[in-house]
């Protein structure tokens, strides 16, 4: 009897938790299909006016294609930038290199965005470097702040399938280092370079404090219009919201499909 | 196939040194294995063959040409890791393809080694399996034949068999020898197993602090050791310090020892007494009088299967004694029993105070 009470007391809690996650996204999901609240702030009368109006209001429709360039690319490049330096962190002899690399690449992850945006404003901002006013200033300091992400799954992924060991059998079956990097090393990280991806682009896509610093008039990304909208067009802004969760829904559902997918193809061959 | 040659071979990481001078000939289709306890250099001194890692003084010769400088994969060797080290990402047919690819086999050509070395280890129709899907066991048969498939000419198998269990380990250690003979590759294995060591080399080398203690057959190796490092790592031995007296040996307590062999000590020079526990005999009380034979109490009793290993005081020495299973009936704790030590089993071990017995 009592162990009965006690999974039900369990289960209670479980799904408290799961409901005081999932309320907040209830609410925005409700709210942005409501056109009239009574004094208790429930709807009383749903449109979709949020979303027409987020339509035809061309600065905030931009900064949804804004968004949506400059996190990809802001992912592509805390691929091509941060993976091969995790290897080499991971394949050098030297503990005083693997700490210094450590100690820098979690720097961001201690360090308001805000401060970052300043000291991008400083160094981008004159000659020779001008980038700001452009995407790109935004796209580097996103990949700062993904790097620590990208750096820390993919170095959890080469040391689970113990890639010095890989890389010593690759050589003694007489694999040069391009051959061995290509068929054993990268293959055996997508993994790790997927899932630091996917917290790259939720980085990117949702970062504010930075990109209203330095994203200036022309390039203003999603959630800087949506703290706009927030304080002009309430409505505009319960649609942005949710469209945001939507689009961060979308993107893990697609790594997630894509994760098992290649699964199940391995399954397949027993069968 | 190949000879392999150590000449004075050192390795020191920072002021620690691994691999201390040492000198080494693995003779063409030789099965050579380095046993020792961990951190005893001998995983050093392979992957020094290997060319995983650099000497620091001294040479590597693979058939008389010096090897130092060669980087790992024009050296032309297979090597089989503990962690099997598969390729996650390739079937079975994949990770042996990978090394025949590269050594120029045409793709009909790899089709028929992959199937013919799978047929060495008897694992035929499992080129599709991912390793994910397969045992410990079977992993490792793969690694192997992944190793030799291309026809390598040297052997390196580092503590193979060390993640697997005990049965599976018996077995495969079985099938990598019948391979290797098969093969006639050159080959050398680590491991700090001495069962293993004795049971597949055609020599093992003893090793302890980077220094090899002893090379010889298995028979030599474990009938007479050199030292009493050897004695005490390879099977168990009781090790009794005694002073050489009258073409006799006494112990520390006062026991007198008769010994078949003592040339080369002198009367008074103090030596390691060396007896293997399953070489002492239990005897009748009424036996007394022949040689070596002394009172002693059982004090503990350790059954092992096969056998059942007694710890008996005898005065103040204690002496481990192996008896076979039938014999274990008559020894409550603190029996009185007759020790017999046979003459002609005693190894006197000369005392050198820069190895430690572990």
């Amino acid at each position: 009897m009592k162990t009965d009470l006690w999974k039900v007391f369990s289960k209670m809690l479980i799904l408290l938790i799961v409901l005081f996650y999932l309320f907040p996204i209830f609410a925005i999901a409700l709210a942005s299909f409501t056109f009239q609240w009574n004094e208790y702030g429930l709807p009383i009368k749903l449109g979709f006016s949020g979303y027409k109006m987020f339509w035809e209001m061309g600065e905030f429709r931009r900064s949804l294609w804004t968004s949506l360039r400059i996190a990809p690319l802001s992912v592509a490049m805390t691929i091509i930038v941060v993976v091969p330096a995790t290897y080499a962190v991971y394949i050098s002899r030297s503990r005083l290199l693997k700490s210094i690399a450590d100690v820098i690449i979690t720097i961001p992850l201690c360090l308001p965005a805000l401060v970052l945006a300043i000291g991008l404003l400083q160094s981008y901002g004159s000659k020779p470097f001008v980038l700001t006013g452009t995407i790109w200033v935004v796209i580097l300091g996103h990949v700062v702040l993904s790097s620590p992400f990208m750096y820390r799954s993919v170095l959890a992924n080469l040391q689970v399938i113990d890639t010095k060991t890989l890389v010593e059998a690759a050589k003694s079956l007489r694999a040069g280092s391009l051959k061995t990097l290509v068929s054993v090393v990268f293959p055996n990280i997508i993994p790790g370079i997927v899932s630091g991806s996917l917290l790259s682009f939720t980085t990117s896509f949702g970062e504010f404090q930075l990109a209203r610093m330095v994203s200036g008039f022309m390039n203003q990304t999603f959630p800087v219009k949506i703290w706009e909208a927030s304080r002009r067009y309430i409505r505009v802004q319960f649609a942005m919201s949710f469209i945001a969760i939507l689009v961060s829904l979308i993107f893990f559902i697609i790594i997630i499909i894509s994760l098992t997918r290649s699964q199940l193809k391995e399954e397949k061959i027993v069968a | 196939m190949s000879e392999i040659k150590l000449e004075n071979l050192s390795k020191k990481f920072g002021n620690v040194t691994a691999v201390d001078n040492v000198c080494l000939t693995v003779k063409e289709g030789e099965f050579i294995t380095l046993l020792g306890p961990s951190g005893c250099g001998k995983t050093t001194l392979l992957r020094l063959i290997a060319g995983f890692e650099q000497p620091s003084s001294g040479c590597i010769r693979f058939d008389e040409a010096i090897v130092n400088e060669v980087p790992v994969e024009k050296r032309n060797f297979g090597m089989v890791f503990q962690s099997y080290a598969l390729f996650p990402n390739m079937n079975v047919e994949k990770n042996i393809a990978f090394g025949l690819k590269i050594a120029g086999f045409t793709a009909g050509q790899i089709r028929e080694r992959v199937k013919e070395v799978l047929g060495l280890v008897k694992l035929d129709g499992y080129e599709k399996r991912v390793p994910k899907q397969l045992s410990g066991g079977q992993m490792q048969r793969i690694a192997l034949v992944r190793a030799i498939a291309p026809r390598p000419k040297i052997l390196l198998l580092d503590e193979p068999l060390s993640a697997l269990d005990a049965k599976i380990r018996v077995h495969l250690r079985t099938e990598i020898k019948r391979i290797q003979k098969k093969l006639s590759i050159t080959t050398v294995y680590v491991t700090h197993d001495q069962e293993e060591a004795l049971a597949i080399s055609d020599r093992v080398v003893v090793m302890n602090c980077g220094r090899i203690q002893q090379i010889g057959t298995p028979v030599q190796i474990y009938n007479s050791p050199v030292n009493t490092f050897v004695a005490n790592f390879v099977g168990s031995a009781n090790l009794l310090k005694v002073r050489v007296r009258n073409r006799k040996c006494l112990t520390q307590n006062g026991l007198e020892l008769a010994v078949s062999e003592i040339e080369g000590l002198q009367e008074n020079e103090e030596a390691m007494l060396s007896i293997r526990p399953e070489f002492i005999n239990l005897v009748d009380q009424n036996t007394t009088g022949t040689e070596n034979t002394f009172a002693g109490v059982v004090k503990e009793i350790e059954y092992l299967g096969s056998v059942t290993r007694v710890k008996a005081q005898c005065g103040s020495e204690s002496l481990m004694i192996d008896l076979k299973g039938e014999q274990i009936d008559l020894l409550p704790e603190n029996h009185s029993v007759t020790i017999q030590i046979p003459a002609q089993k005693i190894k006197l071990l000369r005392i050198d105070n820069t190895l430690d017995a572990t």
